[in-house]
């Protein structure tokens, strides 16, 4: 049975993008059939992130207008044979596309894979409504800022109102020397907050930048965000998983003590 | 801002975020709450003497709190045991009033 999951924010340069980069390649890795689908039009993103900015053939707009079937559009990522990437136009805007022609397109794809992640624009505008339109569920990135948890619970009211009741939080860039001086508001204040069920925190971490210079999601690699997106990817398989919290003081601090005893 | 808050700021974060999105949730923009505003200042009218401009409305954890801080004469002939101060700020304020103007009563003497 496939899956819809929108990843948005409300807010801008939060990390959607990076996030839904991650989600894709990690549930490939798992071994899932998986389509990410880019619906920032006018200001793609997801394609160089992936590093596959150089295959576009055909776009999201394409398929939609009937220029081409929409296995011609989608390119295959570098690393796994299972991950496909359907870019989006950069030369239109997002009127170009309605939430009905969203709907078709998905329809369409969604008997042959598993997952389909959706990388929403920032904004509450048109490119939200088509983003959304197709979701079974949401996948709402946020940081540990005013103006983003703000534009979280908006964005948290309005799926609501367009009936997307399965929602996770993904709490990104947590800078945890700042948490513990007490400066910064912890995953656990965030959740507080906003009442929705967390997916997993991921922090404010030099590796995120550094792979994406390369074009490969963090994911891909052995570092402590790379594991901690894995862990997020192995409760989106499955929801009775708890988050886990991989960067805690305390949780490292508890482990090391335990290695010390044994040897 | 508090001193508390100085070396805490996340929490100080915290409480605004809570009072924003209450307010955001329950859609009550600044028009709605001018609107209270003058409500409050024409039914205290009668009683105490206050400014419109002065009155602080808050929304927390679904609850709306109005600061209404007195000013002017009748808030002194009051012959009554409340003090209709809302703030502590304010009472702290009056009673040390209080106290300077009987010290230097004391001087005079």
């Amino acid at each position: 049975m496939c899956e819809v999951i929108v990843v948005t924010s409300g807010k801008g340069g939060v990390g959607k993008t990076t996030t839904s980069a991650n989600i894709g390649t990690g549930l490939a890795s798992l071994g899932k059939r998986v389509v990410m689908i880019d619906t920032d039009i006018g200001l793609r993103n997801l394609d160089v992130v992936l590093g596959l900015e150089n295959r576009i053939v055909y776009n999201l707009i394409d398929v939609i207008e009937g220029n081409c079937r929409y296995k011609q559009a989608l390119i295959k990522s570098r690393n796994y044979s299972n991950l496909y990437l359907l870019p989006c136009a950069q030369t239109r805007d997002k009127s170009a596309v309605s939430p009905e022609q969203i709907i078709k397109l998905i329809d369409e794809i969604r008997e042959e894979y598993d997952y389909i992640i959706i990388d929403c624009p920032a904004g509450i505008e048109q490119g939200f409504k088509n983003a959304i339109a197709a979701a079974d569920r949401a996948v709402i990135v946020t940081t540990p800022e005013v103006s983003a948890i703000r534009d979280a619970d908006r964005i948290i009211g309005l799926l609501e109102a367009y009936g997307i009741e399965r929602q996770h939080l993904i709490v990104n860039r947590v800078r945890y020397d700042m948490v513990k001086k007490g400066n910064m508001m912890s995953a656990d204040d965030v959740v507080d907050i906003l009442a929705v069920d967390l997916l997993g925190v991921i922090a404010d971490d030099e590796d995120i930048v550094i792979s994406t210079n390369k074009g490969e999601p963090v994911v891909t690699g052995n570092s402590k965000s790379g594991q901690a997106y894995m862990s997020i990817c192995r409760k989106i398989i499955d929801d009775t998983l708890e988050a886990e919290d991989l960067y805690s003081v305390k949780n490292r601090s508890i482990r090391s003590l335990f290695r010390r005893k044994r040897a | 801002m508090n001193s508390i808050y100085l070396y805490n700021t996340s929490s100080y974060a915290k409480e605004r975020l809570m009072s924003i999105l209450v307010s955001d949730r329950i859609g009550c923009n600044p028009e709605f709450l001018g609107e209270v505003r003058t409500t409050i200042k024409q039914k205290l009218d009668r009683y105490v003497d206050i400014k419109e401009s002065d009155i602080d409305i808050q929304v927390k954890e679904k609850m709306l709190i109005a600061y209404v801080p007195l000013v002017g004469q009748k808030y002194k002939s009051q012959n009554t045991q409340f003090i209709y101060t809302s703030t502590e700020q304010e009472a702290v304020n009056y009673e040390s009033n209080e106290k300077r103007s009987a010290e230097l009563k004391t001087i005079q003497s």
